[in-house]
């Protein structure tokens, strides 16, 4: 057995490394405050991992009274968003991460002149490849509006859910 | 030998066909025969590299199949079941690849081809995982993370395929990188070249040295693009890692260990500077590409360009006896500081376009010279082409008579042919004289 310690070696960097990819989000998934953000999603294909939307954010377009100074691209915000029906609402842009209660969670992102303050890690929802074309068809007809459900991990990792659109849902 | 020549396989094959017969004929001692083998290497295993490559190939596109099943996203099985099957794909390929490989031995280069699927499984199983997650892969995450799976299979197993797939994969996670963060323009180079160069040495693999070599000069002129967003960028830092190329390959001295990536480092570094001096050869390049545009851009990325500049002359100095012995790679050395110094000027000035014909001429010149000095194939028809590139580039670049036009395009067509005749001929006849 000694001397397959390399094999070994191999067989558990590249398990490790897909365990730790699934585990923060696993772990938000379980444990994180759940909450729901009205979207507006575009559809791109991405080659390794199949069809996805990619999703932006109302409270990501935030006004520039709430924003801090002197911002440059890739700057660390953290958007602060306060429990609402039936998404919830952006209340402050900091810098620094700001104090949460139950109904107030705070949002990882960064400074981007095209998307304003991008919420990092949930820009992206998977979907069969089969319900494609029904995906497509209620985000027309909802004027390309949905609502995504979120849970955010006390690290700030952001485990998206699911997307609702016209009374159906993506992504589970 | 000079900087076109792949040589070897060929010369090797038949080699080692001929000595057996060479020993019982009398003609060569069983010593001599003994170098002449350990001096060519002919023990290697050359013969079964097609055998290597169809199973390589077999791996990658039943990798591909793996890789579209997960992008398929088939939705019938649920997120563990997924995981499930596509980490047992990954045991299944590795362990038995191993197995055939490096327990049993019987079936290697197919038990080694296995292994390489293992890890392409790998990287599938990140899309799957990202899939299943709704992760959303950040400045080349994926790919990065990937790169790290097969760094670690290279590494560990010895194995140069998993190792060309890992320098490719670093390569395009250091381009996401900087693209996406704008920052780490000068470590991801080094990221990229670190890691694998010293596993080629190991392993003594001229194709993992090949693919490093362009995975580092690849990520080099990325990021010096990304931060320069100039002309003068995109073609210094490749530059620089073109010359560094040339000066390993003269200071890697016949019969030492850095002999063995002597050649390949020559051609990498030629193949990599004639398009960019060809580039340089037209006007409006040469223009755009002056210093001058450089004057309010960032110079991190000099973090690499410099030590590779200065490591390349050092290496240049150290073996200017050798650089007397390879015309073309001579003029390739003396010829790109001389282009760099004439694209100081600002536009509309000529003196950058007009240098790198210059060198451009006088590589194309000290090729087809050596050649026929040397009667070596490769040179004579690499620098014919090359020359009469240029020299028709330059006609269709300037407005000019079609008459013109026409006689310069007869005159090279006919003089290719009548040189490459007379060059056959040389090599025939020295042929004929060699074997009488």
């Amino acid at each position: 057995m000694r001397r397959h310690w390399r094999f070994a070696v191999v067989l558990l960097v590249q398990a490790a490394i897909l365990a730790a990819m699934a585990g923060r989000h696993a772990a938000a998934r379980a444990w994180g405050t759940a909450i729901t953000l009205r979207t507006a999603p575009v559809d791109p294909y991405d080659i390794l991992s199949g069809y996805h939307l990619v999703l932006t954010y109302e409270v990501e377009n935030a006004p520039d009274a709430l924003l801090p100074r002197g911002l440059a691209r890739g700057d660390r915000l953290w958007l602060l968003v306060r429990r609402a029906e039936p998404a919830w609402e952006l209340e402050a842009v900091a810098r620094e991460r700001p104090g949460e209660t139950p109904d107030r969670v705070a949002l990882p992102a960064r400074w981007d002149p095209w998307r304003r303050a991008a919420i990092e890690g949930a820009d992206r929802v998977y979907i069969p490849e089969t319900e494609r074309s029904r995906a497509e068809k209620l985000f027309r007809d909802a004027g390309g509006r949905g609502l995504v459900d979120l849970r955010v991990g006390d690290d700030g990792t952001i485990a998206v859910l699911r997307l609702r659109v016209g009374g159906a849902s993506f992504g589970d | 030998m000079d900087l076109f020549d792949l040589g070897g396989r060929a010369f090797r094959a038949r080699l080692r066909k001929e000595l057996p017969g060479w020993r019982v004929d009398g003609l060569v001692s069983d010593a001599g025969a003994a170098d002449l083998a350990r001096r060519y290497h002919l023990d290697e295993e050359g013969v079964s590299a097609a055998a290597a490559a169809i199973y390589t190939l077999g791996a990658l596109l039943i990798g591909g199949g793996v890789i579209s099943f997960v992008a398929w996203n088939w939705d019938r099985l649920g997120r563990a079941a997924k995981l499930s099957i596509l980490l047992a794909a990954l045991l299944a390929a590795h362990g038995t690849g191993y197995w055939m490989w490096r327990v049993r031995g019987r079936l290697p280069k197919l038990g080694h081809a296995l292994t390489l699927l293992g890890t392409i499984i790998f990287g599938a199983s990140i899309g799957l995982v990202a899939q299943m997650f709704h992760i959303t892969p950040t400045a080349g995450t994926g790919y990065g993370l990937w790169a790290i799976g097969a760094g670690v299979a290279a590494w560990a197993l010895g194995s140069v395929p998993n190792g060309v797939l890992a320098a490719v994969l670093a390569a395009i996670w250091g381009c996401a990188r900087v693209s996406e963060t704008q920052s780490l323009y000068v470590a991801v180079p080094y990221a990229v070249a670190v890691p694998f160069l010293p596993l080629a040495w190991r392993l003594r693999s001229r194709l993992l040295f090949l693919a490093t070599a362009l995975s580092t000069l690849v990520a080099m002129t990325w990021a010096a693009t990304a931060e320069a967003e100039e002309a003068i960028a995109f073609a210094a830092a490749p530059a620089a890692g073109a010359a560094l190329l040339l000066g390993f390959s003269c200071w890697a001295r016949e019969g030492t260990p850095a002999a063995h990536f002597g050649r390949v480092s020559n051609l990498t570094g030629l193949l990599v500077l004639a398009p960019l001096l060809f580039l340089c050869s037209f006007e409006d390049v040469a223009g755009e590409a002056s210093w001058t545009e450089l004057s309010d851009a960032p110079w991190t990325w000099s973090g690499f360009a410099v030590p590779a500049v200065a490591l390349a002359v050092a290496l240049l100095v150290g073996a200017r006896r050798a650089l007397l012995d390879r015309p073309a790679t001579l003029c390739a050395a003396l010829g790109v500081p001389l282009v760099a110094l004439a694209l100081l000027p600002a536009r509309p000035d000529v003196t950058g376009a007009l240098a790198a014909n210059v060198v451009l001429a006088a590589i194309v010149i000290a090729a087809v010279t050596s050649a026929v000095r040397t009667l070596e194939r490769a040179p004579f028809w690499a620098g014919s082409v090359l020359g009469v590139t240029v020299i028709l580039s330059r006609f269709a670049e300037f407005d000019t008579e079609l008459w013109l036009k026409a006689i310069v395009f007869l005159a090279c067509g006919m003089s290719v042919i009548w040189f490459g005749v007379v060059f056959e001929r040389r090599r025939r006849v020295a042929r004929e004289v060699g074997s009488a």
